[in-house]
């Protein structure tokens, strides 16, 4: 019988108790907080804002707010007249002809009372005299800065009629009573209800107060959270704002639900990895390792060249993997400022994302900067200064401790000192035995500084808007020398608009420079591991000693050499885009987008002889690189919006044509005379060249139709057509599509009856399906080409054959479906939004394993496995309090995926048997399941897949006649944030947990690969817990110097993986607003203190390192407070 | 009215942009017909200079100018060294002691390596045969003496293989739905593949070398290693016709001075590959060779074999080497392998990789003799090689001490060359014998293991006993 052993690692009760509980604590202060009701202003002016309430609550409200007594006949009104009304700062008898439109009453107002009778019906001859006196309103509805709103809805109360503004923000609706209430409404703002007279001249909206009708950028788009369709989360500039992080991806850690942040490592500049909704491919690389599934970038409608990949082809400290276009090296979101972004949509669901076709496959990223408002011309200024220091530092042995645990090693081997040569246990028998250096401490535990600047100049008339903005940026490293991250950024754009509004043009320009200067190696802090009393690495003048007393020290002394090894990382990005709009007819829009987008890195790596070992005959050299990431995009759009009764349908056609490149050179320089000459390719003894082309062309042709009736109901379907460069001939398009519905339910009279208290309630589904071309070009073809390394064979250029072939591959398809519940609880104070979805991948297109005898590794083609994520998401927001001095929201999310392979057709065959189960996560880890450290032997022992013992366990899955079992699963169990803001009169605090429930590797399985504890090399003190007498009970086997097999085992055990899980205080942040009188004095209108820090603390039962990070000798995440002052003068 | 007029342009605009992007749809996502870096196998095979650079592909993926050990060179040499009695790790024990102690794991990565470099390499072969056999780009003459050429190689890479291996798939296709499930073919089935192979080459190729130097196969080359296959199969006639060609024919003769038998253009080369990479010459030389006089070789000499050089033996001291190296005060000397001395980067190389030199064909054509009872002939080859070395002639007449001295001289000869010595063990069934006294040695461990990745991407694959 085998059991399930991985249940076992899961997250320990007490950090459960302390989730649950923290649950509970905030469930309990979010519903007293709800209970209170914000005190109530009076005056002669009336704002009221109900939904089908019964018309005597309205009579009362406004009798509270007016001081008008109320007059009607007891019976006349009874409890089930209900009416609807929305106005502000409105006059008594505005507010009654609202809430009286279309109910039969009219009423009467004198002295201080209000007077309500029953209408009589109309006589045919008062029908007709209505007839004539009808009149036509027509107005300008213009938002806050007096921009004319187009596409507003405007509607007559009485009979739901309705028009649409038009570019001007124009509205004419005839025939029209004279003491009709009409209703204007527009996304992102509140409704508004005016009575209707000939020419209104200009309605100004007011900015939404509900979440629900705030603003979100779409695909293509925006629309609000009330009438959309997709599963779409919105992370506002405030979000980003107080959090001090360089790159902006760090930042939306734990904001949104399904969204999973990892970073690659804490290094400044490091590349931080991006998944929505899970691994959807199976798809494996040569090297063995997967693909990471990532979602598609999108700044201000241009593709992100280099999208989320490597910018850097070369090692450095910064960037752990030097592959172009590979994960964990230099991020391309180095470029970008967070103080420049106004809002990041995620959008997850294919309702969402099938505009974007195949490219949005695994989810969109739409990142829009911030623009000019009209109106005064503004400066801000924003600087901080950062402190980082590098968390999760852990003990290790010293300098005693070491030595006995070295001494026991040699004495379990039978290793007599007395015999054995000096420069084999330099440790014991050349180290001096008192010396003791912390090299944790040494290597990284400089606190390094961060500053920040940045000013904006915005500002416009009510056709022409800009912005311009810089800043500087510069992330010091906190290791030996000096290595900083520094960027320097332009952003600006300009909006202009005809006086029609019927030609519109935004042109954004976005230009940052990027200089990484670290170290040539990325496994610098592999030096942490260095002997206690090792000898000093460095003389005085800072040269590495390579040998003591006989014994070559560069085992170790080659970390801290490394850190003279320069690098440096240039990257150029730039961003431009042009959205050109034109109103062909009222109803009719063309719009033509247009992007480029473009990255230039340019890198040297400097290997110095004197860096070297003498030893080995070194000789310097030097490697330089340039890569070039470009995208251009071309979307050409037409659409049309025009309300049918009391319906709305609009349809948008349109096209994409985008094109990729990226390519890169990198020179290799050998064998230089002199080291003096790094700097020059032309100085090197030898050269080798690599270089890489990758083109891609994409296009798509898509239409969308949307009806919305009575905002009530709502039906989507869109369908596309989609080419892709990366398949062969016949293989090269695919057809896909989407439907999605809404129900608005909360406007269904009988709910609004029954349930009062629920302000807003949605339920929304969508299905459809779409495909992913993601792989390298060419592919199709047998392919040769020249090596970068290898000489001529005599002259002649030899051209090797690259891959099998298969010209059959095409799109995997990917269907998706996604249902949801919005709901708005008292007045949408309190939000709740539920997701489930269903996402299936078949036809995986995959680098198929197989035998090394077909002359490759591996062949591209699709495959018929399938694999499924699936999942809920939860998200709510709560406004607390809200009075006028003190405030408190609340965010909460929290997300569970499961992935899933669904089917495998022939995998216990396959070469994937050793990584896959089906009914299993394609995250699970199989290896051997560890019994324990055996108290009579001190050895590691593990079960066989018949459950007797073994030190001596078989390779393979149980079918194959091996011992592997699923011994892990990487993916979280949930991720999830909790965030709480607090404002008092000027002063804001704010902070944000995030948390996280996995398996992770643990570092005992850093300490199990390739070598042991034992050997000449330092360990955490947890290794203390180690076996040496028989009958001892200990997690550590008998400590040795030798390789042995079942150590070598261990690292793909059961006993290399732990609990991960983990909550982390990432951001807390308070604020102070400067007194207004105080700004007067200093010229500035207004100034705000903040400090602001990340990743402050952390919960966990992680052991040893950092439950986000891979591995012992990842560079640790830094814990940065910044303090920082903002001015807007 | 201008405006409308204005506008009306506009939206045929419109309506032309989004029709150019929906109904042109192929023309818009047309690429290159190949990255500036790469090229199609239909355009390879349509242009000769592109044709010699596929084939001239074969020739480097042996791996003479790489700077670490490949199936095709270096790792034979090496791995067989540690599994049989030339070797013993030094430095690299890391790679080197499971190979050492007979203790090969079926994951071992270095035997995979080994493997999946032999069949990259086939597949190059295989691919320009098929390219070759099918193109009009060059003349008929040619055409057959580069297919001629491709499959010398393609002989010498299989039995190496059968004799690492035992039994190997036999792979002559290049379309991987049908090689991906081909299971491991009988020993004798490859060997016929090389022999038909190796006579197909003979029959096409010239006397003349294709290029400079001994890089190409010609007819001696082919008929050398046809005297090897032979001789391993046990037909000796065959084994002496193939090697008296070559001797008589072949125009090669004894370098004397053993310092110079590895040089670049040494007439003792029937097979050379330049090794001309930047970094180091050839991989013995890189590999063996340690960075200074007092540093531990990789790989060092074992004691047996070090005793097995007779007392004046010319290889003895020019094919040896020591560093002194201090070892807990006390000054010991290891030797290592110096047939490739040079190990210096940067300069030009002066040393060739050899895969068959006329010492051997002699030794194959002694033995051979001496299987056929052709005692005077054995005697006069073997001594030629003797002779080289200093050392006395052979004079017995006894068929069993002439085999066991050309056995002997075998060891010393071909040490440290391409596996001989490991193939010898075990084609002469003295394996077990030999090396009953090594820690780790089981019988099993003759043949290397089938990677166990191999396996599970082909699972019509068997492994070895004992793995």
């Amino acid at each position: 019988m085998y059991q399930n052993y991985t249940k076992k690692l899961g997250v320990t009760q007490p950090l459960c108790q302390k989730i649950w509980l923290f649950m509970r604590l905030t469930a309990v202060l979010l519903l007293f907080s709800l209970m209170q009701v914000s005190a109530a202003s009076f005056g002669q002016l009336i704002s009221i804002k109900q939904k089908n309430v019964p018309l005597k609550t309205i009579f009362k409200e406004i009798r509270k707010q007016s001081g008008y007594d109320f007059v009607f006949a007891r019976d006349a009104i009874s409890d089930e007249v209900k009416t609807n009304i929305s106005v502000q700062n409105v006059t008594v008898e505005v507010a009654l002809k609202s809430a009286l439109a279309g109910l039969p009453y009219r009423f009467e107002v004198s002295e201080n009372r209000v007077t309500i009778k029953k209408a009589e019906k109309p006589s045919f001859f008062e029908n007709v005299v209505h007839r004539f006196q009808a009149i036509n309103v027509s107005a300008k509805v213009v938002d806050e800065h007096d921009q004319p709103i187009a596409g507003a809805t405007v509607k007559i109360k009485r009979t739901n009629y309705g028009v649409i503004t038009d570019g001007r923000g124009w509205f004419t609706l005839n025939g029209v009573d004279e003491d009709d209430i009409i209703i204007i409404s527009n996304i992102g703002y509140d409704t508004k209800e005016i009575i209707a007279k000939g020419n209104y001249g200009l309605v100004k909206m007011s900015l939404a107060n509900s979440k629900l009708d705030e603003l979100q950028v779409i695909g293509y788009g925006t629309q609000s959270r009330r009438l959309g369709l997709g599963a779409v989360n919105t992370i506002t500039s405030k979000d980003i704002e107080n959090q001090p992080v360089t790159n902006v991806l760090a930042a939306l850690e734990g904001l949104a639900p399904g969204l999973n942040i990892t970073p690659s490592s804490g290094a400044p500049g490091a590349a931080i990895k991006v998944q929505i909704r899970g691994q959807n491919s199976l798809n494996q690389l040569s090297t063995g390792a997967k693909p990471y599934d990532q979602p598609l970038f999108i700044v201000d409608g241009v593709p992100v060249a280099a999208q989320n990949f490597n910018v850097n082809a070369l090692n450095s400290l910064g960037g752990s993997d030097g592959t172009i276009g590979d994960l964990g090296g230099s991020s391309p979101f180095n470029g970008l400022n967070p103080a420049d972004i106004e809002s990041i949509s995620i959008l997850k669901d294919i309702s969402a994302t099938a505009i974007y076709g195949t490219q949005g496959a695994n989810g969109v990223i739409l990142i829009t900067t911030k623009k000019g408002k009209s109106g005064k011309t503004k400066v801000q200024a924003n600087v901080n200064t950062a402190f980082n220091t590098a968390t999760r530092m852990y003990e290790l042995l010293n300098t005693d401790q070491y030595l006995t645990y070295r001494r026991e090693a040699l004495k379990n081997d039978n290793i007599n000192l007395a015999t054995a040569s000096p420069t084999t246990y330099p440790d014991l028998l050349l180290f001096d035995q008192n010396k003791n250096t912390d090299w944790f401490d040494y290597y990284l535990g400089k606190t390094s500084y961060t500053t920040n600047a940045h000013v904006s100049l915005s500002g416009g008339s009510e056709r022409t808007t800009f912005l311009i903005s810089t800043g500087y940026n510069k992330d010091k490293y906190n290791i030996p020398g000096d290595f900083a991250n520094s960027r320097l950024t332009l952003h600006s754009n300009l909006n202009y608009a005809t006086a029609d509004n019927r030609f519109t043009v935004a042109f954004g320009f976005d230009y940052s420079y990027n200089k990484n200067n670290s170290a040539s190696s990325s496994g610098i802090t592999g030096g942490i591991l260095t002997p206690p009393n090792f000898p000093d690495l460095l003389t005085d003048s800072e040269t590495p000693i390579w040998s003591y007393n006989g014994y070559n020290t560069s085992q170790f002394v080659q970390y801290a050499a490394n850190l003279k090894q320069p690098y440096v990382l240039k990257t150029h990005n730039m961003n431009n885009s042009l959205a050109l709009g034109f109103r062909i007819i009222d109803n009719l829009k063309f719009n033509l987008n247009l992007g480029y987008s473009r990255i230039l890195s340019d890198e040297t790596r400097q290997i110095p002889k004197s860096t070297l070992n003498p030893n080995s005959n070194p000789t310097s050299s030097a490697n330089f690189s340039n890569n070039v990431f470009e995208t251009i995009n071309i979307e050409p759009q037409l659409n049309y919006q025009r309300s049918f009764g009391r319906g709305i349908f609009n349809a948008l056609l349109g096209g994409t044509y985008k094109k990729n490149n990226s390519s890169s050179v990198i020179l290799n320089g050998t064998n230089y005379g002199d080291e003096a000459l790094l700097g020059s390719i032309a100085s090197a003894g030898a050269i080798t060249v690599a270089d890489s082309f990758n083109p891609y062309k994409y296009s798509g042709a898509f239409a969308r139709f949307g009806y919305t009736y009575d905002d009530k109901y709502i039906f989507q379907v869109s369908g596309r057509r989609d080419g892709s460069s990366n398949f062969g001939p016949g293989r090269q398009f695919g057809n896909f599509g989407s439907a999605s519905v809404g129900w608005i339910f909360s406007e269904e009279k009988l709910f609004k009856n029954a349930l009062p208290f629920i302000s807003f309630g949605k339920l929304t589904g969508s299905y459809g399906t779409v495909g992913t071309d993601a792989t390298a070009p060419y592919r199709y073809q047998q392919l040769f080409k020249a090596s970068t390394f290898i000489p001529n064979f005599q002259g002649i250029k030899p051209l090797y054959v690259q891959n099998l072939l298969n010209p059959d591959y095409g799109w995997d398809t990917k269907k998706s479906m996604n249902v949801a519940i919005d709901l708005g609880f008292f007045k949408d104070r309190f939000l709740l939004n539920v997701n489930h979805y269903r996402d299936r991948i078949g036809d995986q297109l995959v680098n198929f394993t197989v035998p090394s005898q077909t002359g490759f590794s591996s062949v591209l083609r699709n495959f018929g496995a399938t694999v499924q994520n699936k999942g809920w998401e939860f998200s709510l927001t709560s406004k607390n309090i809200a009075s006028s001095d003190f405030s408190w929201n609340t965010t909460f999310n929290i997300s569970a995926n499961r992935n899933k392979l669904i089917s495998f057709p022939g995998l216990e065959q396959s070469s994937y048997a050793m990584l896959y189960s089906v009914g299993e996560s394609v995250n699970i880890v199989k290896g051997y399941v560890l019994k324990g450290v055996n108290p009579q032997t001190g050895l590691f022992e593990f079960y066989k897949s018949n459950g007797a013992t073994t030190s001596n366990p078989t390779y393979g899955i149980p079918s194959q006649g091996g011992d592997f079992q699923t011994i892990a699963n990487l993916d979280p169990k949930f991720i999830g944030g909790l965030g709480n803001s607090f404002s008092y009169k000027r002063f804001n605090l704010s902070f944000m947990f995030q948390f996280q429930r996995k398996q992770q590797a643990n570092y005992l399985r850093s300490i199990y690969s390739g070598t042991q504890p034992g050997g000449l090399i330092n360990q955490p003190v947890n290794v203390l817990d180690r076996w040496t007498n028989v009958g001892d009970i200990s997690t550590i086997a008998k400590l040795s110097t030798n390789f042995s097999l079942p150590a070598y085992y261990f690292g793909t055990s059961s006993g290399a993986y732990s609990d991960g899980s983990y909550i982390r205080l990432r951001t807390a942040s308070i604020s102070y607003l400067l007194p207004k009188v105080l700004c007067k004095k200093i010229g500035v209108s207004d100034a705000k203190l903040y400090m602001n820090g990340q990743n402050l603390f952390l919960l966990t039962n992680y052991e040893v390192g950092d439950p986000e990070l891979t591995s012992l000798s990842s560079f640790p995440i830094q814990r940065t407070v910044a303090f920082g002052l903002t001015i807007n003068l | 009215m201008k405006f409308i007029h204005l506008y009306k342009k506009l939206f045929v605009l419109a309506v032309i942009s989004i029709a150019i992007t929906t109904v042109s749809c192929k023309k818009l996502i047309e690429i290159p017909s190949n990255p500036s870096n790469q090229l199609s196998t239909a355009r390879i095979y349509s242009d000769s200079t592109n044709i010699m650079s596929a084939v001239a592909a074969v020739y480097s993926n042996y791996g003479a100018a790489i700077s670490g050990p490949q199936f095709g060179s270096g790792s034979i040499t090496i791995y067989t060294g540690l599994t049989g009695d030339e070797l013993i790790p030094g430095a690299s024990t890391f790679v080197g002691n499971s190979f050492y102690t007979n203790q090969i794991l079926p994951d071992n990565s270095t035997v995979r390596s080994m493997w999946s470099q032999a069949y990259a390499n086939i597949f190059q072969m295989n691919i320009c045969i098929e390219g070759i056999t099918n193109t009009t780009a060059i003349s008929a003459g040619l055409k057959s003496r580069l297919i001629a050429e491709l499959k010398v190689s393609r002989a010498f890479y299989y039995f190496n293989m059968i004799n690492i291996w035992g039994e190997v798939p036999i792979i002559t296709s290049t379309d991987y739905n049908v090689t991906q499930v081909l299971p491991r073919s009988p020993v004798a089935e490859v060997y016929k593949l090389i022999v038909s192979d190796l006579i197909d080459a003979q029959q096409n190729l010239r006397p003349a070398y294709p290029s400079i130097g001994h890089a190409r196969p010609n007819i001696y080359t082919a008929q050398a290693l046809l005297s090897k296959v032979y001789l391993y199969l046990g037909e000796y006639q065959n084994a002496i016709t193939a090697a008296n060609s070559v001797i008589t024919n072949g125009g090669f003769s004894l370098v004397q001075n053993l310092n110079n038998v590895f040089l670049d253009g040494s007439a003792e080369a029937i097979w050379q590959l330049p090794a001309n990479s930047t970094s180091s010459q050839t991989i013995e030389g890189a590999t063996f060779i340690p960075f200074s006089a007092t540093s531990l070789p990789n790989y060092v000499i074992t004691p047996k074999l070090l005793a097995a050089f007779e007392t004046g033996d010319l290889r003895k001291t020019i094919w040896l080497n020591s560093s002194t190296v201090n070892v807990g005060g006390v000054l010991t000397p290891y030797y290592y392998p110096y047939k490739y001395q040079k190990t210096v980067a940067g300069q030009a190389p002066i040393e060739g990789y050899s895969l068959l030199r006329l010492a051997e064909v002699y030794l194959i054509r002694a033995e051979a003799m001496a299987q056929s009872d052709k005692l005077a002939e054995a005697r006069a080859d073997l001594n030629k090689i003797r002779l080289r070395a200093n050392l006395g002639e052979v004079s017995s007449s006894v068929k069993e001490v002439v085999l066991n001295a050309i056995s002997h001289e075998r060891q010393i000869e071909m040490f440290c060359e391409l596996g001989n010595r490991w193939f010898d063990l075990k084609r002469s069934n003295t394996i077990n014998a030999v090396l009953s006294g090594k820690t780790g040695w089981i019988p099993s461990a003759a043949l290397f293991p089938i990677p166990v990745a191999e396996r599970q991407a082909n699972p019509a694959l068997t492994q070895n006993p004992g793995y």
